[in-house]
């Protein structure tokens, strides 16, 4: 298993306001694999993912990602672990307002020895033609395809994707989708995707229905279908 | 990364060029002045250092009364000394302006030349710069001495003259009215006769060469034979020939006051061996009344013991007398009884002797008697015997009882009689008969009876009678030796009382005695307390005028040692004097004495102290706005920042790209700001304030190392730390909190504000959420009144003691004697001048003492008589903080003597720094004579020969003089003021601008609400109003009160007075002038406002 998730606990708030978001956690994915995590609002989803991430932290449990335990690291520790292992794409492609497509991408760039070929993952972005322009001259895809080459770049041996299309028309939330596919097949990356798309989940290899912090149900799908197929986007 | 991000750099500088640009060029600016002032500061000091040395100046100069002869002169420089003479006069031309005239100069104080070259022949001459340039007066130009025209062919400047002050007394150079000129051997000969020519200062200059210290050479100088005659001026001449006659009188003085002293020496031994012999005698007596006290003590308490002792005796001898008393009544009284007794025992002796013969007689009767009455009672017995048996036999035979007889005895008659009777009573019988014999018979048996007794007793009697009768013979003789020894202890008794008596008599006596005893002797002991207190006090009586006697013989030793000494100085004093060898110096200084050496290297040492550290505050303050603005773009790009830490970006990437441009502009500006600093703009330009009253060359601009480094890094690395100490906190955030762009409720933003309007709670909402913005606003306010201040105190001082001197100085003209004459000129008033020194920040500051006349009418002072007390004018107050009661200390740095004064007094009075004496104690306390003055008032020209002057100085020249501090400080306190402006408006334009930036949202979404301009206004740009004028009436007085404190070390070479007060409407205006200031950057502001659109909210939503 490439991402181990076990009991994983997390709350927030003291007294009145506590709310315990996750209840205990446990589910894997395996390497290569895209999975997606769906639920209801306030389910845990996008709490899982930033456990997951290391940009917030567990109350208990565990989570192993390629072998790497970590639940406990320090702030420092976790810096660097997202540095060598991981990719983030935002709803809001938080890029750089006046750097442009290109640059935005070379500023993780220099974040790894290793990093993808720059005019390769541009083309298979197609962002060739737009590599020179600044954020505020891109559509949203456009701009969101700059963000997942952003966190491409790095060439990250797990992708995780918070919403990717939320901001996104639905033709355009295709395209990505097809975008994140191809980059699943081409570089084996794995994924785990949030979402409240419903038709996401059968383009990916594992569906997890998180409700009221604990894993309700999680399946492999058998027939997986081409984001390019897929409806109601 | 940081390559990328760096293209960033450019876009956001480009984006907010104004911004950036404005911060940059005020850095720039600020930089360039503190640079140039720092730069032109070292330049000239290290500039002039360097002069000195190639000008070879002089290390120290004497003033004489006559030139040095060749030997002296041969005699010096065969100490290794270089000597020059530097004599001069000066020369009053026909604009009335003066000209201190020197012959060329080969060794010493070498003249820098500006332009042109040496006067080397007659008809030529070389001016001091600055009085060319005041008097426009260009090499090639001719000017008038005496009757010739002499060509300038020459202008340059001395360095021991580089503050060319006229006096040493001066506070204020003016190069418009004075200056110095060199000319030839021939010409200086020849002008120094002419009528113009005041008397000739004859002056040497000295380069010691390491080869001896300058008080030996001056030693040397004073040893050198000084012939009075020789004396070319006569009015010195004078003066000594008229003291000189009074040599004889004051020896024989001195010696009558050396015997006298020594007189009242050996007298004052003597009394004190005197007084050391009483004081032991008195100790002796003091020791001896002690003990004599102490047994007084005792010896009442004895007396009181032996008084106790006799009124006890006393007590006990009247019991006593009382005792023998009754003792000898009793023993009388026993006596007598003796006799009575023996006279009763004789009486007794003989009764018993009767009862004896009587009781034998009745004794001898007895038998007889007894016999007789028991005979009577027998007879008796039996006859009643008879009588009942007789009865007894009627009985029986009446009745035939049978009874037996009765047998009666006198033992049992009684019962048997009485059964008898009882038994015929049974018989019914009559038994009177038997009971009435029992009866007789009972009376006889008691007659016997009483018989038997009678004669019994009368045995007994007898016995007793005879036993009485011997007794009483015993007793008799007893009596009879009983009535003889009462007769003795009678007799004794008798005695013993008279003795005892006579004893309570003289008991009596002695109580009397005994008290009178205690009564004296306590009066007794009394006297003799007061006799030992008396002794005390007078053995400390004797212990106080042994040691007074000892004072004085230590004082009049003291006396006689200062008699001594004074001998000693005065034979010195009257040998030089009057003698062929009188001290031939007049002045003699070293060159750190000399105020006209060094001038402005001291006028701008106190500035790169206070450069350097002005800007680094100023930096701190700009760098600190460029923070504001890093801080506004941190939160505007949180979920960047948040993404950017997601992907694995470093805190310190991001912090070293956040500081990079608040780095590289003050970097840039520090850089640009220094190196033009450097440049003849800015140091040169800076130079040139000096130039313009100072006397020096063209000084080359030099940059310091450390002066480098500060230009280029100190802006650069105080703009790091800067913002890194604002930014760090931000960065430190978690990735998820930027992401989310949390926003933190800090304190003072969650405060309640009750029950106000919309609009006060929504400006005060808005004033809290920017109060970092505004505490910046504040803080450059009051940087920026810090410097306005420095530059309005500039402006204050100037006028002021322009103002006041001129009101101040009451007379029209003022003449300095060299040599005055024995009366007072008519027409002036005299007083008594003096300077001495006092040091503040390092510099020995002239202080004026002026010693007057009550009645003198140039000065408003009543002064106070006292040698030691002063009236001092406000600007002691004001330079050296002493008041009314303060002693303060001045000091003759000549004669290395201090003088402690008592301020009695403060005066407003504001020429130099002043203080005023009564002339009599002056003259007193400075051991001049009574009549003694050196300086006359007047309010009209006097008629005073010029060779009994130092100089004239009229009101005019004063006027003139305070005008010059105005005019020398108008660029530097218009730039300091403008300088102050301009940071002021640029730090509140880009702080609420940024303000506006960060509320872009807000207004938008108001203006989307449907507020107007106006409205959007009110709220967001207004309540600065409050926050402006708060911080002004804080900043105001704030930034005055430190720069006034600051400010007397800014001048601490200049002696004047320090007048800073501001007038109540300077404050005023100074407000409005910052309200005004806010008003237009506000209605700049307003474009901007205006030009956030409804969309920016929209767009700040992505």
């Amino acid at each position: 298993m490439y991402l181990e998730i076990k009991n994983v606990k997390k709350s927030y708030g003291e007294g009145g306001s506590f709310v315990q978001v996750l209840k205990g956690v446990t589910t894997g994915v395996e390497r290569g694999q895209m999975c997606v995590i769906q639920g209801t609002s306030g389910s845990g989803k996008s709490t899982l993912l930033n456990c997951i991430g290391g940009l917030d932290t567990m109350d208990s449990g565990s989570v192993i990602v390629d072998k790497t335990e970590i639940f406990g690291m320090k702030n420092k520790n976790l810096a660097e672990y997202r540095r060598a292992n991981l990719g983030f794409i935002f709803q809001f492609y938080n890029l750089v307002p006046n750097l442009t497509v290109k640059e935005n991408i070379q500023v993780c760039e220099y974040l790894t020895k290793n990093p993808l070929n720059m005019n390769e993952l541009l083309d298979v972005l197609g962002l060739t033609e737009h590599q020179n322009k600044f954020p505020s001259q891109l559509s949203g895809g456009q701009q969101q395809r700059c963000a997942i080459a952003r966190a491409l770049i790095k060439n990250p041996k797990l992708l995780l994707c918070d919403e990717p299309t939320g901001a996104l028309d639905s033709n355009t939330s295709r395209d990505i989708l097809m975008l994140l596919e191809r980059i699943n097949e081409m570089y084996n990356t794995t994924m785990v995707i949030v979402t409240h798309n419903n038709s996401i989940k059968n383009m990916v290899h594992k569906v997890i229905y998180l409700k009221d912090g604990l894993v309700k149900n999680e399946y492999i799908n058998e027939i997986r279908i081409p984001a390019s197929e897929l409806e109601d986007l | 990364m940081k390559r990328v991000l760096f293209k960033r750099y450019l876009r956001d500088i480009k984006k907010n060029f104004f911004r950036y640009f404005a911060l940059f060029a005020l850095i720039a600016v600020c930089m360039f002045l503190v640079v140039a002032i720092v730069d032109s500061s070292y330049s000239i000091i290290e500039g002039t250092k360097e002069l000195q040395d190639e000008m070879h100046l002089e290390d120290c100069q004497v003033t004489l009364f006559n030139p040095f002869t060749d030997d002296e002169i041969k005699a010096i420089e065969d100490k290794g000394v270089t000597v020059e003479s530097h004599a001069s006069f000066d020369y009053t031309l026909e604009d009335d302006t003066v000209l201190r005239i020197f012959a060329n100069r080969e060794k010493i104080d070498l003249v820098s030349y500006d332009e042109g070259r040496e006067a080397s022949k007659h008809g030529e001459i070389v001016l001091l710069n600055r009085y060319a340039t005041e008097n426009n007066i260009k090499v090639g130009d001719k000017i008038k001495l005496g009757n010739e025209d002499y060509t300038v062919v020459g202008i340059g400047s001395s360095v021991d003259y580089d503050a060319p002050y006229r006096k040493l007394s001066d506070t204020a150079i003016d190069s418009s009215v004075f200056g110095t000129a060199f000319v030839c051997e021939e010409d200086y000969r020849i002008l120094k006769k002419d009528k113009k020519s005041g008397t000739e200062d004859v002056t040497y200059a000295f380069l010691l060469n390491d080869s001896i210290t300058s008080d030996n050479l001056k030693q040397m100088v004073k040893d050198f034979e000084f012939d009075y005659q020789r004396v070319e001026d006569p009015y010195y001449k004078e003066m000594l020939e008229d003291t000189y006659g009074k040599k004889d009188e004051i020896e024989d003085g001195i010696n009558d006051l050396v015997d006298g002293v020594d007189e009242l020496y050996d007298g004052c031994v003597e009394l004190a061996d005197g007084v050391d012999e009483l004081k032991d005698g008195t100790k002796e007596f003091k020791d001896g009344m002690h003990e004599l006290a102490q047994g007084s003590d005792e010896l009442v308490d004895g007396v009181k013991e032996f008084k106790d002792g006799v009124e006890a005796l006393d007590k006990g001898a009247g019991e006593l007398k009382d005792g023998s008393g009754k003792l000898s009544d009793g023993a009388l009284s026993l006596y007598k009884g003796t006799t009575s007794l023996k006279d009763g025992m004789n009486l007794i002796k003989d009764g018993a002797n009767s009862l004896k013969d009587g009781s034998n007689a009745l004794s001898q009767n007895s038998p007889a008697i007894k016999a007789g009455a028991n005979q009577i009672f027998n007879g008796m017995l039996e006859s009643t015997q008879n009588s009942i048996n007789a009865k007894i036999d009627e009985i029986n035979t009446a009745t035939g009882a049978g009874i037996s007889h009765l047998s009666l005895n006198g033992d049992n008659y009684g019962d048997e009689l009485t059964k008898f009777a009882l038994m015929i009573e049974n018989f019914g019988m009559d038994a009177s008969e038997i009971y009435a014999a029992k009866a007789m018979l009972d009376g006889v048996k008691q007659y016997v009876t009483g018989v038997g007794a009678y004669t019994d007793g009368a045995d007994k009697i007898a016995a007793g009678a005879a036993e009485l009768a011997k007794g009483s013979e015993s007793a008799l003789s007893g009596a009879k030796a009983l009535e003889s020894g009462a007769g003795e202890l009678a007799n004794g008794m008798n005695s013993l009382h008279k003795g005892v008596s006579e004893l309570k008599d003289g008991t009596v006596k002695l109580k009397d005695g005994s008290r009178e005893l205690y009564d004296g002797t306590r009066e007794l002991d009394d006297a003799i307390k007061e006799a030992s207190d008396a002794s005390i006090e007078l053995d400390d009586g004797v212990t106080e005028l042994q040691d007074g006697t000892k004072e004085l013989k230590d004082g009049v030793k003291e006396l006689k040692d200062g008699v001594k000494d004074l001998k000693k100085q005065s034979d010195d004093m009257l040998d030089k004097l009057f003698s062929v060898s009188p001290d031939n110096i007049t002045q003699f200084m070293n060159r750190n004495e000399n105020i006209r050496i060094g001038g402005a290297a001291g006028d701008v040492e106190i500035d790169k102290t206070v450069g350097l550290f002005a800007g680094v505050i100023v930096i701190i303050l700009l760098t600190y706005v460029l923070s504001v603005f890093v801080i506004h773009q941190i939160k505007t790009e949180s979920s960047v920042i948040g993404a950017l830490y997601s992907l694995g970006a470093r805190k310190s990437d991001l912090v070293l790209h956040y500081i990079f441009i608040p780095t590289m502009i003050a970097f840039l500006g520090g850089t640009i700001g220094g190196l033009a600093g450097m440049s003849k703009y800015g140091c040169k330009w800076q130079m040139s304030d000096c130039y313009s009253y100072f006397s020096i060359p063209d000084l080359p601009v030099r940059a310091p190392l450390y002066l480098i480094l500060y230009a280029l890094v100190m802006p650069a690395v105080v703009a790091a730390i800067v913002n890194y100490l604002v930014i760090n906190k931000s960065l430190s955030r978690t990735a998820l909190s930027l992401l989310r762009n949390e926003q933190k409720i800090s304190k003072g933003k969650d405060i309640k504000l009750g029950k106000m309007s919309f609009i006060s709670t929504y400006r005060i909402r808005q004033i809290l959420r920017e109060r970092r913005t505004a505490i910046t606003v504040i803080f450059g306010m009051v940087i920026s009144l810090l410097i306005f201040m420095l530059g309005m105190d500039c402006y204050v001082l100037c006028e002021s003691v322009g103002r006041l001197n001129s009101q101040d100085t009451k007379y029209n003209y003022m003449y300095t004697y060299k040599y005055p004459t024995k009366e007072v000129p008519e027409g002036g008033e005299a007083c008594y001048i003096t300077t001495l020194k006092k040091e503040q920040y390092g510099y020995n500051l002239d202080i004026t003492i002026i010693g007057i006349d009550d009645d003198n009418p140039y000065f408003d002072v009543e002064t106070v008589k006292g040698k030691n007390k002063i009236v001092a004018s406000d600007a002691i107050l004001q330079r050296y903080h002493a008041n009314v009661g303060d002693k303060i200390v001045f000091t003759d740095t000549a004669e290395d003597i201090d003088y402690a004064f008592t301020i009695e007094k403060i005066v407003p009075y504001s020429v130099g720094i002043t203080v005023f004496m009564d002339i009599d104690s002056m003259r007193e306390l400075f051991g001049e004579d009574d009549d003694y003055y050196n300086v006359v008032l007047s309010d009209k020209k006097l008629d005073i020969e010029e060779g009994r002057l130092y100089s004239v100085t009229s009101k005019a020249d004063i006027d003139k003089a305070s005008g010059i501090f105005l005019k020398l400080m108008v660029p530097t306190f218009s730039m300091l003021i403008s300088m102050s402006a301009v940071i002021f408006c640029i730090v509140m334009y880009l702080m609420m601008s940024v303000m506006i930036d960060r509320a872009k949202t807000g207004i938008s979404l108001l203006k989307i609400l449907g507020y107007r301009n106006k409205e959007v206004k009110k709220l967001y740009l207004d309540g600065n109003r409050l926050v402006i004028m708060i911080g002004a009436l804080i900043s105001i007085p704030v930034a005055k009160k430190l720069i006034d404190i600051l400010f007397p070390s800014f001048i601490a070479n200049v002696a004047c007075s320090m007048h800073l007060e501001f007038t109540w409407y300077m404050y005023l205006i100074l407000f409005g002038a910052i309200m005004g200031l806010y008003e237009i950057i506000n209605f700049i502001l307003m474009g901007k406002l205006n030009k956030i659109s409804e969309n920016e909210v929209l767009k700040n939503r992505e």
